[in-house]
Parts: C-alpha cells; sequence; structure tokens
C-alpha cells in the first residue's frame, strides 16, 4: 500500500485534483496522511473505537465523492477537519442524540472541594492520561472540549455547529474542564 | 472579589474571552490571582489540560479500514472514469535505489553475513531434500494451492496456531472481551478476504500484496494482544 516517494512529495491540493479524477493511489496518500488525525478526532469525541472506526471509515468515503469541491482555498487539513466534525455531529442527530447542557453529572464541586483538591496535587498534566479522562467526559462536555481546547474551534463556531449559544459553549468549556481537573487529580 | 466569582471567570480569564465590565473587573481578579494561592494553583492546572489537550497523541486506526474505503470507492467508481494508471509516474527501482545513499556499521554487516550464511545453509539442505527440524504443522500446509503470497501458507498456519491458543484463554474472559476480541478478528478477516478477492483478479498488484501482509500483521498483533492477557 506504500505509496511511492513521488506521491509523497505532492501537496495536499495537488493530490486532491488528481483524486477527483479518479486516482485512488493519490487518494490513498491523502490517507495515510491525514488518517491519524481524523480517527483520533472521531475516537476523542465519540469515546468509542468501533463507532470512530466505521465513522473514519466513513468520513473518507464522504471526502472521496466531494474532493473536487476543494478549491484550495483553506489548509485542506482545516477542510477536512471541518467535514470531520460535521460528519460526526450529524451522527449524533441520526442516533437522536440532542446536544446536551450538561447540568448535574458534571456540576462544579463545592467551593470548598475545588479549594482542597488544590492543596498539593500533581503539577504536571499527563498526556496519556488527559486522553483517558477526555472519554469519560459527559458528551455535552466533552464535544465542546475536544472542538475548543483539542482542535482549536472558536466558540462563535462551535455555537453555530451546535445550534447553543456562546455562552453556553463558555460555560460547558468551563465546566468540562474543571470536571477533567477533578478526573485527573482522582488518578493521580 | 471572592474565591467563588473568579473560579468561576477563569476559563474565560485563560482564553482572553470575557466580557468583563470593566478593566476594574479584569484587574480585580488578576489582583485576586496574586493574591490567593488556590485560585492561582486552579488557574495553573486549567492551564496546564489546555496546553496539553493541544498536544494530546494521535491515535492509529486499524489497517482494515483503508481496505473497505478501498473497495467501496472501487465499486462505486464508474469503469469509465477508472484510472488504470496512476497520474504521477512511479520511481522506477533503479532510480530508487540511485537515490539512497548505503551506509552500513560494522555489526550491520556482520549480522548481513550471518544472514547470508543462514540463506546458503538452508539452500544445501533443501537442494538434498532434508529439511532441518522438520516441523508437521509447516509440511502440512507447503500443499495450500491458494497462497497468494509466497509464505501465505506459514502465516496463515501461524495465525491458526495462535487463535487455538486464544480460545482455550476465552473461557476466562467476560463476556464483552470476549465480544470485542470477536468483532476485531471478523473484521480483519473480512478485510483479508476481501483483499484476497482483489488480489486473485489481479495477483500482480503489489499495493494489495502489501495491504493483506499489512492484514496478516494486524491479526497477529490481534492474536498475540489477546494471548498476553492470560498473564
Amino acid at each position: 500500500m506504500t505509496a511511492n516517494g513521488i506521491y509523497n512529495a505532492k501537496g495536499d491540493f495537488d493530490l486532491a485534483q488528481a483524486s477527483s479524477r479518479g486516482d485512488i493511489k493519490a487518494f490513498e496518500t491523502l490517507y495515510e496522511r491525514h488518517n491519524r488525525r481524523v480517527y483520533s478526532l472521531c475516537l476523542r469525541m465519540l469515546a468509542n473505537a468501533t463507532e470512530a472506526e466505521d465513522l473514519t471509515q466513513e468520513v473518507f468515503i464522504q471526502l472521496f465523492r466531494k474532493i473536487g469541491s476543494f478549491r484550495g482555498e483553506s489548509a485542506f487539513t482545516t477542510w477536512l477537519h471541518r467535514m470531520t466534525v460535521n460528519h460526526v455531529l450529524m451522527h449524533f442527530r441520526k442516533r437522536g442524540v440532542k446536544y446536551e447542557k450538561t447540568t448535574e453529572e458534571g456540576e462544579i464541586g463545592e467551593l470548598q472541594d475545588i479549594i482542597q483538591s488544590v492543596v498539593e496535587r500533581p503539577r504536571h498534566v499527563d498526556r496519556l492520561s488527559l486522553d483517558k479522562a477526555i472519554r469519560e467526559l459527559p458528551r455535552g462536555y466533552r464535544t465542546v472540549f475536544v472542538l475548543h481546547d483539542v482542535e482549536g474551534f472558536e466558540h462563535e463556531e462551535i455555537a453555530k455547529m451546535l445550534g447553543v449559544s456562546v455562552g453556553t459553549s463558555k460555560s460547558q468549556l468551563h465546566k468540562a474542564r474543571m470536571k477533567l481537573r477533578d478526573l485527573l487529580n482522582k488518578k493521580a | 472579589m471572592e474565591c467563588r466569582a473568579v473560579i468561576e471567570s477563569l476559563s474565560d480569564f485563560l482564553d482572553g474571552q470575557g466580557i468583563w465590565n470593566s478593566e476594574n473587573e479584569k484587574s480585580s481578579i488578576e489582583e485576586h490571582l496574586d493574591a490567593c494561592p488556590a485560585c492561582q494553583s486552579l488557574k495553573l492546572e486549567l492551564t496546564e489540560i489546555k496546553t496539553a489537550a493541544r498536544e494530546l497523541p494521535l491515535h492509529t486506526p486499524p489497517q482494515a479500514i483503508w481496505v473497505r474505503i478501498a473497495n467501496t470507492l472501487e465499486a462505486e467508481l464508474p469503469a469509465s472514469e477508472r484510472k488504470t494508471r496512476e497520474e504521477f509516474p512511479k520511481e522506477t527501482w533503479w532510480e530508487r535505489f540511485k537515490a539512497r545513499q548505503f551506509t552500513f556499521s560494522l555489526p550491520q554487516m556482520a549480522g548481513a553475513g550471518a544472514l547470508a550464511v543462514a540463506v546458503v545453509v538452508t539452500g544445501i539442505y533443501g537442494l538434498s531434500g532434508r529439511t532441518p527440524n522438520s516441523d508437521p504443522t509447516r509440511l502440512s500446509l507447503t500443499g495450500v494451492q491458494s497462497a497468494l503470497l509466497p509464505d501465505e501458507a506459514q502465516i496463515r498456519a501461524e495465525l491458526n496456531r495462535r487463535i487455538a491458543e486464544v480460545n482455550k484463554l476465552k473461557a476466562n474472559w467476560n463476556s464483552q472481551l470476549r465480544s470485542e476480541f470477536d468483532t476485531r478478528l471478523t473484521q480483519i478477516e473480512q478485510s483479508l478476504e476481501q483483499c484476497r478477492t482483489a488480489l486473485r483478479a489481479n495477483p500482480n498488484d503489489q499495493s494489495q500484496q502489501q495491504q493483506l501482509r499489512k492484514l496478516y500483521e494486524e491479526e497477529r498483533q490481534l492474536l498475540e494482544n489477546a494471548e498476553r492477557s492470560k498473564q
């Protein structure tokens, strides 16, 4: 399956153009280049490996169908990530899961508890532990946290994608971070 | 300003997103953070989470996904639009060879020498009709007619042996683990079958040959991990 050196040397735009004309080898090179980011994004948003695999597959099939519409106005990665996020959100809608504003399960703890837990906490956030803790977040928190802190979307974009207010997006992000902090401290 | 108000505004403060009623409000938060070790420490924790989130490790999807994607695309692409050749010319093996710079260390040369000796010895045994370390499993599989890779019979035999081992262990697994393992193995086997079908149609397709090897490797890793579960 290894794409040869010439394909690897091509930029995303050239490969996208060739893919749109039916060159599977070019598309395979794009897959090799981007599959890990797409899969990781799916995995983090869904917190389920089997579903993440299925959606990664669907995203790349959809990508192939739409690749002719990529004009190179934005970075290919940005375009692909937006497509992935939309696909995952569509998946949530199809399953009939509405965006949830988590208020009970992940309510920020009491002030005294927060202050108490700050004392003598470990100073370093381990990335692997954080990765695992994200999967334990309630879905509403997880979605906003992944989109904002992991993928770098702005609150305005997130609010539009999720159909919520900017204030809700900000509030969910704060609660997600506080919940993650709790989860990380418990594991430490 | 009180701790609670500061904590509630902390993420906005970190992201520079706050709609502060006045510059004084922002200054109040800064002053509180300077004076309150608990809130200052919380701010550091949230900053670390935010920073670490941008550096999370990437996960690699199973190899079988590409096989499924490629098969779907091949099936839905009209025959008239299918490229029989790739748009970008391939490097010839000679160009690839020329582009490489070969430098060998002493241990590498020693290893290569040992390998050469092993190949010669094996060849001599083979020509004389003797089989060193006769392995009944291997012998019974040399006659597989449908092998699409030169060593596929051996690979399959090894995997079958491991599957038999894992099947013994499965009795001790919980139902969820058993189900996950079975699903994963079935997916790989299905991808293998699709890949083999494509190879039967075009036995010289190097891309599919490599794909087949990767899928076998994926199955081997799955079984290896499953075998470790006994420990």
